[in-house]
């Protein structure tokens, strides 16, 4: 087990459907989605070692080599921006990076003291810069659809699935930075000095998300 | 603990038992390259940020440590050395030829995350000399020597072609800011990234095939011959060719097992020219030596001096080994001495006759031999002395030092 792969998975539904992927795979790793207080588990065969962490961590626990690799959205690799290796599009866990507010906005999302909530702080920045447009960033946790409807914001800039969120709370998508998906990302290092583990894995699984 | 007494992120001290083994780590790579002809230079910790504006390497301009001069100019803290290391080539040596420069030294970076070091210790190399198969093979034999001389048990040098990539760069006739986006995407291997880069910019169907295939251009000698069928221009042609050439020297000279490859390491393709490699290791998750050519960093001084090298971290490699294998520990004391309130002109004597026999020596301080023995204890010494007081002049022979002694008035040497 000294020489298993480490697997860094976001704790929450998309651990599941990696789980499933990997089930796919031929990895037997289905009983560490139950109810359990470890934080590590191996599969069947030992090969395989798992940690739960933060979405946003996945990217950190990746580049320092402690986990060989990850499955974690495009929108935290985005906002993490950390040096790794992004092998595939996972294809699941689809949604869209969006700008949204109330649809009346549009006038001012052109002024220049726009304020928009949101977790992506980095993307947020960036993104306004590219565009140069001078904005407000308010850093939030959660609830972002929140930041239009107490006038905390002008506009929010977060991940978009439905879009039911946004319509039952009067919001609607202003622009769509890009589409969002599932990653697979790998260590650097890792790649290279556990090719032997970890190249047939990424072999499998885009044979298999190719078959849909 | 008051703020005023923490250390600033990103450094870090280095106690004594650290602070040996990373210094014996050094010297075995510094031996090494001594032992190839290497002459070590020093240069200044701050320099003129004129001449790092552009950034160096992976390292880029917003990223260095900011001074100003008493004249109000800028400085910064060196980011690495092969910049001064090409100032001093460039502006100081007259005579053309071969040059062989190696250095040990902290170099600098701004670093956003608490533990990244921000200060950070370098052993490496400079050859000025123009490309040839042998000469770059010879800087990647040293380079897999110098690891093998610090102790690391398990490792390789990856080995890229910045050629390749700038050939295919080339014949797609990007803007810089394209350029820069797919050389982002390529160092990520993102796959779809590149997809998405291709039909925005409009590459056809044979580049699009060869930039996709790109980031999985790594593994064993045999990507070379998949590489060589994607390479459309001479440039990125004779780079294949030439890492063919290096590998077979290197398979001679019976270091192929060292050796891996990938042709998507494009990450200095606007610092380097031409072979590019980096040292991983299963022990440690970010390379621990990172090397190449850099043909044309010394134009920036109006030179035309062609350079290859490469740097060790120290830092980094200090973990992998400690994770690989056992660092020699400090090597403990061999004695240490007591003495009575009056006895320490003889002290002295046995100290210095012992130091002059090639033995470490500790005063202890101790005035007493129960001080004596905690001291000795806590210090994990070989051997202890104690000289008692009263003795003037006496002579003392040291005849029996393979044991803890007194040493009596008389000039007796007692067993404990």
């Amino acid at each position: 087990m000294e020489n298993a792969i480490t697997v860094a998975l976001a704790k929450g539904r998309l651990a599941e459907k990696s789980v499933e992927l990997l089930e796919k795979c031929g990895v037997k790793c289905k009983h560490i989605l139950e109810p359990s207080r470890k934080l590590v588990f191996f599969d069947e065969s030992g090969e395989y070692r798992f940690i739960f962490v933060k979405p946003s961590d996945v990217p950190t626990y990746v580049e320092y080599g402690v986990a060989d690799i990850g499955v974690v959205g495009k929108d935290t690799i985005l906002e993490e921006d950390r040096n790794i290796y992004e092998l595939l599009d996972l294809n699941m866990a689809k949604c869209r990076l969006c700008i949204a507010g109330y649809a009346d906005h549009e006038t001012r999302r052109k002024t220049s003291d726009l304020k928009v909530a949101t977790k992506y702080v980095n993307v947020a920045r960036k993104y306004f810069e590219q565009k140069g447009q001078n904005v407000e960033i308010i850093p939030l946790h959660g609830s972002i659809e929140l930041g239009p409807i107490i006038k905390l914001s002008d506009v929010i800039l977060d991940i978009v699935e439905s879009g039911k969120t946004l319509e039952e709370n009067d919001l609607t998508v202003l622009e769509e930075i890009c589409k969002i998906s599932a990653r697979l990302v790998v260590n650097k290092v890792s790649l290279k000095t556990k090719a032997e583990t970890i190249k047939p894995l990424v072999k499998r699984m885009s044979e298999i998300i190719k078959e849909g | 603990m008051k703020a005023k007494y923490k250390l600033p992120m990103g450094t870090k001290d280095y106690l004594p038992e650290e602070c040996y083994k990373k210094n014996s780590v050094e010297n075995k790579i510094m031996a090494t390259f001594f032992s190839h002809g290497y002459r070590k230079v020093e240069t200044p910790h701050f320099e003129y940020y004129d001449m790092f504006s552009e950034g160096v390497g992976e390292i880029s301009a917003k990223n260095l440590f900011k001074m100003t001069d008493v004249d109000g100019g800028l400085l910064i803290l060196r980011p690495d050395m092969t910049m001064p290391i090409s100032r001093i080539v460039s502006t100081k040596l007259e005579e053309s030829g071969v040059v062989k420069y190696c250095y040990l030294a902290n170099s600098f970076s701004m670093k956003k995350e608490a533990n990244r070091l921000r200060e950070f210790t370098q052993c490496g190399v400079e050859l000025i000399a123009p490309s040839s198969v042998a000469l770059d093979s010879d800087m990647i034999l040293l380079a897999i020597e110098s690891l093998l001389s610090s102790g690391l048990s398990e490792f390789q040098l990856d080995v890229g072609q910045v050629a390749f990539f700038r050939g295919l760069l080339d014949e797609l006739k990007l803007s810089k800011d394209d350029e820069n986006s797919l050389i982002e995407l390529i160092d990520r291997k993102d796959m779809l990234g590149v997809d998405i880069f291709a039909k925005r910019v409009g590459v056809c169907d044979e580049k699009l095939e060869a930039l996709l295939r790109l980031p999985s251009l790594f593994g064993g000698v045999e990507v070379l011959d998949e590489a060589m069928e994607l390479a459309s221009n001479e440039t990125s042609r004779r780079a294949i060719e030439e890492l063919k050439k290096i590998y077979d020297v290197i398979e001679e000279c019976g270091y192929k097992d060292y050796i891996t490859f990938d042709l998507s390491l494009v990450n200095g393709v606007s610092y380097y020219t031409g072979v590019v490699f980096k040292g991983i290791t299963r022990y440690f998750g970010e390379a621990i030596l990172s090397g190449g050519r850099y043909d044309s960093l010394c134009s920036s001084f109006d030179k035309n001096k062609p350079a290859i090298g490469f740097a060790i971290g120290v830092d980094h490699l200090m973990r992998a080994i400690e994770k690989s294998s056992d660092i020699n520990s400090m090597p403990t004391i061999d004695y240490v001495v007591g003495y009575s309130d009056d006895a320490y002109r003889t002290a002295y004597g046995v100290m210095k006759e012992l130091r002059k026999r090639g033995f470490s020596v500790d005063n202890s301080y101790a005035s007493s031999v129960e001080e004596l023995s905690k001291y000795r204890s806590d210090r994990n010494a070989k051997r202890m002395v104690f000289v008692e007081g009263g003795a003037k002049d006496v002579k003392v022979r040291l005849n029996n030092l393979d044991r803890d002694v007194i040493i009596r008035e008389n000039g007796e040497e007692e067993e404990f």
